[in-house]
């Protein structure tokens, strides 16, 4: 028996271990296991033989409704190459890659919770062709290599959290956010680098100059924020929430907006943290109507 | 006066005012306290404070609830927030019986046009809930006419000889029979039109052979009910959350809000001359409407939508949720 068979079967074993200590029965392994084992009955859309919670909450840019609904019923295959970051503690997990519909590729985050092996929720975000915000080639992104890397010196689990909240404060403009940044920071929304270049937001190159200059004074509010995956060893957080972009100036700082009318964006991104501050960010983010609700769990 | 007597009038008084009269109803009598040139004042200065976004030149209830592109805001976000200008004339409908009343246009935001389609309900002289759709260019393939020729039917404002009329039961069936005909569309026509039936979608005729409805529906086939004969709509795979809060009899109007559901399963598909058509757009999606009928003698004449994407199965918090299926 592999590892990550006898994993879950140690998993179905411990289905009835209680609530507190359900988390701890499924490491690493296990999770990104069981989060490859529905990528593939995701695009097999067959989700029958899936290890399925009693009760399941699924959703789909923050819209609840049934598994085998939505992307379930347009899905035709999914990338080999994926970001998956787990959570043993809260039994969290996130996939980050491509997926595909009748042909058409696309950009897709997941974040699952898994309780004694077994899948309660599955909350997606999904970028498609079409419309803003940033989109570039699925089928040519790949995550930075830095999210591999084990940190020498690991951060604790506090210190992560504070380090992405700092950011995606400073973001909506809290004046005592202090974020701190790696060397050579970069961002990068739905496969387009957006700390560098010609995608560079509001011109602006580097993540703590971009900060400085308030190219994101257009984000009303980073809402509904979720830190839901933290990886410890490796410095990786996984956030998901809203962007609310109001628009009510057409002009910030002597830029367009991004947009003439208001819009929420919908993101899961995950941030790897290297000597304190942030190091790279994979967001990927999909326009929604202004103040989306979160969904309900 | 018996012991007896005394008692069921005692029981009647203890039942209190909530057994008084059917359910859903707040009092056995209801006055109209707002007849139509009313609300449709209260349209008119609900967009004269939108366009100024000055919400004090238009009189909210106290817990006024707002929502645009199904999400409940506070009075003052959203368009209120960007708008810039609004056309002069606006479709505009009203239901005395129901304090409601709509108002459909087009608005600008920051100079740029959006189709625009408002239903709000007055009591107690205030408006008390403001029902917003706003489609704006966002580079998603529907729908979006040229603004500078953008009229309304003039028949939507006529009110109908007594022999058209029909109760507002079967106004609101006729209706609901067009979305069940629209619903899996596959030639089954459901709804009674009339053989002139038109139909415009944010700003656009798409069912009439005209130079700017190129690309619409009406390329494929004119008339309403030669449309849906056709099984053009097939992709709906669901008319969800019907609502048909506003029903004038006089002018045989409608306006009803749902969602089309385009679940995609296929991204192709045969209309019934055996053509193949393609779809839009190959991942799940949902479209929000408000849509005004004009029924004239039990008929479908005209139709006026303005619909625009939101997620896949997004709910609107006026309506019951309904589950999958």
């Amino acid at each position: 028996m592999s590892r990550l068979a006898l994993c879950l079967a140690m998993a179905a074993l411990l289905a009835a271990a209680a609530p507190a200590r359900a988390a701890e029965t499924c490491g690493r392994d296990c999770l990104i296991g069981v989060a490859d084992r529905y990528m593939d009955a995701l695009a097999a859309q067959k989700p029958a033989g899936l290890p399925w919670a009693a009760t399941v909450r699924y959703a789909e840019n923050s819209v609840p409704m049934a598994i085998g609904d939505g992307l379930w019923g347009a899905i035709s295959g999914h990338s080999k190459t994926a970001l998956k970051v787990a959570d043993p503690k809260t039994g969290e997990v996130a996939w980050i890659g491509e997926v595909e519909e009748h042909g058409q590729p696309g950009f897709y985050a997941m974040r699952m919770k898994v309780v004694d092996g077994r899948i309660a929720a599955v909350d997606a975000v999904i970028r498609r062709l079409g419309g803003p915000p940033e989109y570039s080639d699925p089928t040519t992104w790949r995550p930075d290599p830095a999210f591999g890397e084990r940190e020498k010196t690991p951060l604790t689990r506090a210190q992560l959290v504070a380090a992405v909240n700092a950011y995606l404060d400073a973001m909506q403009g809290v004046a005592k956010a202090a974020p701190r940044f790696a060397a050579d920071c970069g961002r990068k929304v739905n496969g387009v680098v957006t700390t560098h270049g010609p995608g560079a937001t509001g011109g602006v190159e580097g993540c703590a100059a971009q900060i400085r200059a308030g190219v994101f004074r257009p984000v009303e509010a980073v809402r509904a924020r979720r830190i839901t995956v933290v990886d410890e060893a490796r410095g990786i957080v996984v956030a998901e929430g809203f962007q609310d972009f109001p628009e009510t100036l057409d002009i910030y700082a002597g830029k367009p907006a991004p947009a003439k009318y208001p819009s929420s964006l919908g993101f899961i991104a995950a941030f790897k943290i290297k000597d304190g501050g942030v190091y790279c960010v994979e967001e990927i983010s999909t326009a929604l109507p202004y103040r989306m609700p979160a969904s309900p769990y | 006066m018996g012991r007896a007597a005394t008692a069921v009038l005692l029981l009647l008084a203890l039942a209190g005012p909530a057994a008084a009269q059917p359910p859903g109803q707040a009092s056995a009598y209801s006055a109209v306290a707002c007849d139509r040139a009313c609300l449709i004042g209260h349209a008119r200065a609900y967009m004269d404070a939108l366009t100024h976004q000055q919400p004090s030149r238009a009189r909210f209830a106290r817990d006024v609830t707002f929502t645009e592109n199904d999400v409940a805001m506070p009075i003052g976000k959203g368009l209120w927030g960007t708008i810039s200008g609004a056309s002069a004339e606006g479709l505009e409908l009203a239901d005395p019986s129901t304090g409601q009343a709509a108002w459909f246009g087009l608005v600008q935001e920051h100079g740029a046009p959006a189709y625009y389609a408002m239903r709000l309900r007055v009591a107690d002289g205030r408006i008390a809930e403001v029902e917003t759709v706003v489609h704006r260019q966002t580079g998603l393939p529907a729908p979006f006419g040229e603004p500078a020729s953008y009229r309304h039917d003039g028949a939507f404002a006529e009110a109908l000889k007594p022999a058209e009329r029909r109760p507002r039961e079967r106004l609101r069936a006729v209706a609901d029979s067009y979305f069940n005909t629209v619903e899996l569309n596959d030639g089954t026509v459901f709804a009674p039109f009339d053989a002139e039936c038109e139909r415009t979608e944010n700003g656009i005729t798409t069912t009439r052979a005209d130079p700017a409805s190129i690309g619409t529906a009406a390329g494929i086939a004119q008339g309403c009910e030669a449309q849906f004969k056709l099984g053009i709509y097939r992709i709906n795979k669901r008319v969800r959350e019907r609502r048909y809060p506003l029903i004038d009899e006089e002018r045989g109007i409608v306006v009803a809000t749902g969602f089309f559901d385009h679940a995609n399963t296929f991204d192709s598909y045969q209309t019934t001359d055996g053509k193949t058509m393609k779809t839009a757009l190959k991942w799940p999606n949902s479209i929000t409407l408000m849509e005004a009928f004009k029924i004239r003698a039990g008929k479908i004449y005209r139709i006026e939508a303005i619909f625009t994407y939101v997620p896949y199965f997004m709910h609107n918090p006026w309506a019951k949720p309904e589950p999958a299926r």
